[in-house]
């Protein structure tokens, strides 16, 4: 075919996003933000009876800086989501994320004052995987969604985050702490009386 | 242990510290003397080097709120428990320092055992009990700037919207969208619904 006949043997020719897009899907660099039980089927996941190296996802770092896949297994406390989003910030475009379980991705059972009801308020997820804690089969299952979406991606999908991050603001519909406060001190009175 | 050890343990405590023991029980050999808090520090003194006595090990320091308790052992709404263990007699006590609610706070104990730092911070943290002449009085375990006192049972268990309360990382994912809509998560609203039921029921019945 054309190009390739004046080239000869030893090259291919491609688009370069599909290449990119080959390149990164079979060289994932997955860290783990394990926090519970998740956490435990994460590591059988990586062991060689599921093996994520098929997917070519076995090199856990838990340096973000290093990483392109985030997956966020476990609870996530109110004191531990800075924490979280700073490791995601610090991870270099293209990234995605993976949330993890039951409690990643709602909270869980875990409905009290300090865990947060799921990381997607706050984190852009990709993939959410169901279960409590979820089989490893359902984590390979996520790494291959993770997969098909990035054979789709283009270039310039690539800044998910480019957007400032805002701050709580009145009027931004997210209600301020002195009104939650208000609203539940009404009830209660009202409960109690 | 047994009645007898109890009412010397106790008789010795009185010798020593006059008005510092309010009440106690034996109850299926577990003592607990309820003292009075000004006097605290005398009365864990006392236990810890009273002759005979000897408890010298606080295994745990606790905070209770008896709010809406069936039967609250006594007037004040929170308390203070000291566990004691002595290691030579290997017998526990267990000393509660009761604590009024428009006054919330007890004489350290950390000049008796440094061990009981942390745990006062955690009470102090939890219950919002401040602790007279501590070292370091911060909180443990919330965060910085969290305003409330968690174990308190008249904070809500869902809390007052701290978890909520976070920036996103970004403004332009999908789910952003959704978190700016749910000012709180479903089953906040379930129950707020079922409260708000709960209300109208009781209007309707007068």
């Amino acid at each position: 075919m054309g190009l390739e006949g004046h080239l000869g043997e030893g090259y291919l020719t491609t688009r370069a996003a599909d290449f990119l897009n080959w390149a990164r899907k079979n060289s994932l660099w997955p860290l783990a933000f394990g926090t519970a039980c998740c956490a435990i089927e994460l590591m059988s996941t990586m062991v060689a009876r599921y093996d994520l190296a098929r997917f070519g996802a076995e090199v856990v770092r838990f340096s973000p800086r290093q990483s392109d896949l985030l997956i966020v297994g476990g609870r996530v406390v109110a004191k531990m989501m800075p924490v979280l989003q700073t490791v995601y910030r610090q991870m270099p475009e293209p990234k995605w994320v993976i949330s993890m379980g039951a409690c990643a991705s709602s909270g869980g059972v875990f409905d009290t004052y300090a865990v947060i009801q799921g990381v997607d308020q706050f984190l852009p997820v990709d993939v959410y995987i169901p279960g409590c804690p979820p089989r490893p089969e359902g984590l390979l299952e996520a790494v291959m969604r993770i997969q098909e979406q990035i054979e789709k991606e283009k270039f310039g999908d690539y800044h998910k985050d480019k957007a400032e991050p805002i701050a709580s603001a009145p009027g931004d519909g997210r209600a301020g702490r002195s009104e939650l406060q208000q609203r539940w001190a009404e009830r209660r009175a009202e409960v109690d009386r | 242990m047994k009645e007898h050890r109890a009412e010397e343990i106790v008789g010795r405590i009185r010798q020593a510290v006059p008005h510092g023991v309010r009440d106690w029980r034996l109850h299926r050999g577990e003592l607990t003397i309820v003292a009075e808090r000004r006097l605290i520090l005398e009365v864990l003194r006392a236990l810890r080097d009273g002759a005979g006595l000897g408890f010298n090990f606080p295994v745990d320091v606790a905070g209770v709120d008896y709010l809406k308790h069936p039967h609250p052992p006594f007037a004040e709404r929170f308390a203070i428990s000291y566990h004691l263990l002595s290691w030579a007699s290997e017998e526990r006590v267990r000393v509660q320092a009761p604590v009024p609610e428009d006054d919330a706070s007890v004489p350290s104990v950390t000049a008796l055992w440094s061990l009981a730092n942390w745990t006062e911070r955690e009470i102090y943290d939890l219950f919002g009990i401040h602790f007279e002449g501590h070292p370091d009085l911060r909180r443990i375990l919330m965060w910085e700037g969290f305003q409330s006192h968690p174990l308190r049972k008249d904070y809500p268990l869902k809390g007052l919207g701290e978890r909520s309360n976070f920036d996103r990382v970004a403004d332009d994912f999908p789910q952003a969208a959704e978190s700016r809509r749910l000012q709180t998560s479903p089953v906040d609203q379930k129950l707020d619904e079922s409260v708000g039921r709960k209300l109208d029921e009781r209007k309707a019945n007068g």
